[in-house]
């Protein structure tokens, strides 16, 4: 058996048991089970690597994303001080985030094309990581956004919807970044920055629209804090199914 | 500065939409109105603009069409007689009706003869002769009696031979030919396109070849004919009970190459009431995927169409899993049905109707009591005594 | 006067600008079915003009090409849009600029620079779309030349310097072409240079990009194919456009950060 199915499904128990061990067992026991859901998911993708480097590996969003989400949720608790209510349930819905990312990996993978020669350049793969990293910031932006419906008090939402408010603005600087790598990969390669072939480009340029919609709505302050965070919430939910919807296959069950 | 009342976005936007009204009602009245547009031949209306997978045709006025190539290259079609117009780049220029094709491919030879022209029109085929003797015999005659000329490998192409041949068009699904046709001011048609041929445009090619002999009428004929056939297929497998699993490709070494699911077998294969296991494989045609992806969906298949024939080393199944001892454990090899196109199969495209039917025929023989295979071979679980000697 | 000035500034409308995104990101949905669907309708798009595809393969299929109409006017509008909306906002600015250091004028401006930035990545790809000259299907094999159109220069494939995978790791691509590489000889004004043209790396000529499309035999000495390079040739005046919105709009986005970090607390 390869490497890369034996780790996907020991990163998904880590993950797992990484969410059992923040809501239940013990939070000084989160950084070392989920550390080690993330090298195992990193194992997953350096696997992948292996076998397309120095191509893009084809379809890889939907294994990376858990793994970069994994790295900023424990470069967060291990910069902050213990962390308040408030961000233990950010981090729980993260962890949510990360197992049903992976899972849907595994049960819809898409990871049978083989990497093509265009795909051999840093464009390419600075447009994938940018990438990911802006739907991991899009993910805890939605968390927070999340956890604003479960706080109670005004001051404790006007706190999560500023942090939303900031995962979604670093998402959105990374998503253009990606875009703009894309762009400048399809020039370089194709002549042109926009290749009408394949129309994953469309789903990236509405997750984009989709953001800058949730941020405009923020500066015109035009809808109300609630209207705002549902938004956030569900807005941000449809960008992340369509930025993934093109890495996914059909359903094969693992048995 | 707060946004501006609602009343004036609801005002900018209802100039937005009827912008976008004028915009789209126009191009639907020009559309009708160049529908109407005549064509050359007997005054029939037809379309003046028609897309064909990657080919296209684009009839612009009685002395010009333009057409796309699968390599989205435009040619110029101009009436013999008619003046060439300036704007036109001689080497892209096709007097019509063309009289004289040489022609690379099995493909393009068919199509010849779905227009009816092989006979007056083919002058050179890069095939030799015993090639086409068992299932192309206008073929093999025309080259007996010196019409036809055999110009050698499509990858080393007698150039004098063609030239004297004298062709007015080369079809050729080679790019590295065109440097040497441009030379001889020779126009040539890419008749490859990079995604796999869809089942409309795989039925609908003879409507793009049709302007360059002026054969529409046959074209559309010929399209009538396939469209029956698929209605038919369609007819007879709505009420089939099973749906079985098809996978259509093979391994070459430690290549392995399939038929997308956006190619004509794949679509084929879902209108007839069954399961394509390359279905959501997107891309151009013999697309290679992973290993594991072809053994996954060979454990669940029920028939595989292989792309080797019986002269190529498929002759059984025991024979592919001797070729291919990866795939030796797929479900179609274990105890399901595999089938390898018979040497007439790649010639026989103008009968695509037939080809068609048997396909459907073969996913649910129970539809077509007593249909006789002439395309596939159902392959035998071991090797006949007859194929053991062929191989020693 | 008085109407139009009173549209210019409701077509800055911020709530235009929401509502603008939303239908934009519903179209581009409707445009990714839409080509998945009806892929080889679109393809041309790469090559074919704006009005040249929109008055074949745009009109002829509305229903799967509608989507693309709505997009051009759906960023009309947004263009319009943001130009209204970044001229009133930037002029606010300069007003105050008495008050203000350079630096906080500059980061006060950052999100200015990106809208500004938006606008000129749109007027680029219009450009492009107008006005590109595309030349599709160009072969070359070794030894060959091709002159440019209207004699802007020469290009001559000399040979290949592909580099070949030895290596075990990927199996597939084992002694075949894993980088491919032609050189190529420039020729223009009696001058001539050596390049070399790969898959992202395309030379340039006189204001001509030339792009390696595609290359045979992907296996050297192996393939009954002949060796030849097809090329992807175009003049394009939108590229100096959107390459300068992207570096626009990078810079804007800088400093907006300086700004949020620097000024943050404060505004808060």
């Amino acid at each position: 058996m390869t490497i890369a199915p034996v780790s996907l499904y020991w990163a998904l128990a880590l993950y797992a048991a990484a969410l059992v061990v923040l809501r239940i067992v013990s939070r000084r026991l989160l950084l070392p089970v989920l550390g080690a859901g993330l090298v195992v998911n990193c194992l997953a993708v350096a696997y992948r690597y292996s076998q397309a480097w120095p191509m893009l590996p084809m379809h890889l969003a939907p294994v990376l994303t858990p793994a970069v989400l994994a790295c900023l949720v424990m470069v967060r608790s291990s910069v902050q001080a213990p962390p308040d209510t408030r961000e233990r349930q950010v981090r729980q819905l993260a962890l949510l985030f990360m197992f049903v990312c992976l899972l849907a990996a595994q049960l819809f993978p898409k990871d049978f094309y083989l990497s093509f020669l265009r795909s051999d350049s840093i464009f390419a793969h600075a447009m994938l990581f940018a990438g990911t990293v802006g739907r991991a910031c899009f993910l805890l932006s939605i968390a927070w956004s999340t956890v604003f419906f479960i706080r109670s008090s005004a001051e404790e939402r006007s706190v999560c919807m500023r942090r939303a408010l900031s995962w979604a603005a670093w998402g959105v600087v990374f998503w253009t970044l990606s875009m703009f790598s894309g762009e400048m990969w399809s020039y370089l390669g194709w002549g042109t920055p926009v290749v009408w072939d394949d129309p994953a480009i469309l789903l990236m340029m509405a997750a984009w629209f989709l953001y800058i919609t949730l941020l405009h709505l923020h500066f015109s302050r035009a809808w109300g804090l609630r209207a705002r965070a549902l938004f956030f919430a569900m807005g941000g939910f449809a960008a992340i199914v369509l930025s993934l919807l093109a890495d996914f296959g059909p359903f094969r069950p693992p048995w | 500065m707060r946004g501006v009342s609602v009343r004036s976005t609801a005002e900018i936007l209802l100039v937005g939409i009827v912008l976008l009204v004028f915009l789209l009602s126009g191009c639907r009245q020009e559309a009708s109105q160049d529908s109407d547009k005549e064509d050359r031949s007997g005054g029939e209306a037809r379309p003046a603009f028609l897309q064909i997978g990657e080919f296209a045709v684009h009839r612009i006025s009685a002395n010009r069409t333009e057409v796309r190539d699968g390599a989205g290259r435009t040619l110029i079609l101009i009436p013999r007689g008619a003046p060439v117009p300036d704007d036109c780049d001689p080497r892209h220029v096709v007097r019509t009706p063309v009289k004289r094709v040489a022609a690379y491919g099995y493909f393009d030879v068919a199509a010849l003869r779905m227009l009816g022209v092989l006979d007056e029109v083919l002058v050179g085929v890069t095939v030799p002769e015993k090639e086409w003797a068992r299932c192309s015999a206008d073929v093999a005659r025309g080259m007996r009696e010196g019409r036809t000329a055999y110009l050698g490998d499509a990858s080393s192409i007698d150039f004098e031979r063609l030239k004297q041949m004298e062709p007015d068009l080369v079809l050729t699904w080679d790019p590295s030919s065109l440097p040497l046709l441009d030379d001889l001011h020779i126009p040539a048609v890419i008749t490859s396109t990079p995604q796999a041929t869809c089942l409309s445009a795989r039925m609908r090619y003879v409507q793009f070849l049709a302007p360059f002999f002026g054969r529409e009428k046959e074209a559309d004929a010929y399209f009538a004919r396939i469209d029956a056939a698929l209605r038919d297929i369609r007819a007879r497998t709505a009420g089939a009970g099973e749906q079985p699993k098809v996978m259509w490709g093979d391994i070459y070494e430690k290549r392995v190459m399939v038929e997308p699911g956006n190619a004509w077998v794949g679509e084929l294969v879902g209108l007839a009431q069954s399961s394509y296991q390359f279905e959501d494989v997107f891309g151009t045609s013999c697309i290679e995927i992973s290993v594991e992806r072809f053994l996954y969906s060979g454990e669940t298949a029920d028939i595989f169409f292989t792309y080797r024939s019986r002269e190529s080393g498929a002759s059984s199944k025991e024979a592919i899993a001797r070729l291919n001892p990866l795939i030796k454990d797929i479900a179609p090899l274990r105890s399901g049905r595999v089938f390898a196109p018979q040497p007439c199969y790649i010639q026989s495209m103008d009968k695509l109707d037939e080809i068609l039917t048997e396909i459907s025929a073969i996913i649910h023989p129970d539809l077509y009591p007593g249909y006789m295979l002439k395309y596939f071979d159902e392959l035998p679980d071991r090797d006949t005594a007859h194929d053991k000697d062929t191989r020693s | 006067m008085r109407i139009l000035a009173r549209f210019w500034k409701a077509l800055g409308s911020m709530n235009l600008t929401i509502l603008l995104c939303l239908l934009l990101a519903a179209d581009v949905v409707w445009g990714y079915a839409a080509i998945r669907w009806r892929t080889a309708l679109f393809i041309p798009l790469n090559d074919l003009g704006l009005f040249a595809w929109m008055q074949t393969y745009g009109r002829h299929n509305l229903t799967y090409t509608g989507w693309f109409f709505a997009l051009l006017v759906l960023l009309a509008l947004l263009a319009l849009n943001t130009a209204s909306c970044t001229l009133e906002r930037v002029r606010h600015v300069l007003a105050a600029r008495s008050s203000l250091s350079v630096v906080r004028l500059a980061v006060k401006l950052g999100p200015h620079v990106m809208h500004a930035a938006v606008l000129v990545i749109l007027l680029g790809y219009l450009a492009s779309y107008l006005y590109t000259e595309v030349v599709v299907g160009t072969v070359l094999l070794p030894g060959r030349s091709y002159t440019l159109p209207g004699d802007a220069g020469v290009i001559t494939f000399v040979e290949f310097r592909h580099e070949v995978y030895q290596g075990s790791r990927l199996k597939v691509f084992q002694g075949e072409v894993i980088r491919p590489e032609a050189a190529m000889m420039l020729s223009a004004k009696g001058r001539q240079r050596e390049a070399i043209l790969g898959f992202n790396q395309p030379v340039r000529l006189n204001g001509y990009s030339i792009h390696l499309s595609d290359f045979a035999p992907k296996k050297p000495g192996g393939m009954r194919l002949n060796k030849r390079i097809d090329l992807h040739i175009r003049k394009d005046p939108g590229v100096v456009l959107y390459l300068t919105g992207i570096g626009m709009f990078c810079l804007g986005l800088g400093l907006y950060m300086l700004d949020w970090r620097m000024y943050r607390e404060v505004r808060q």
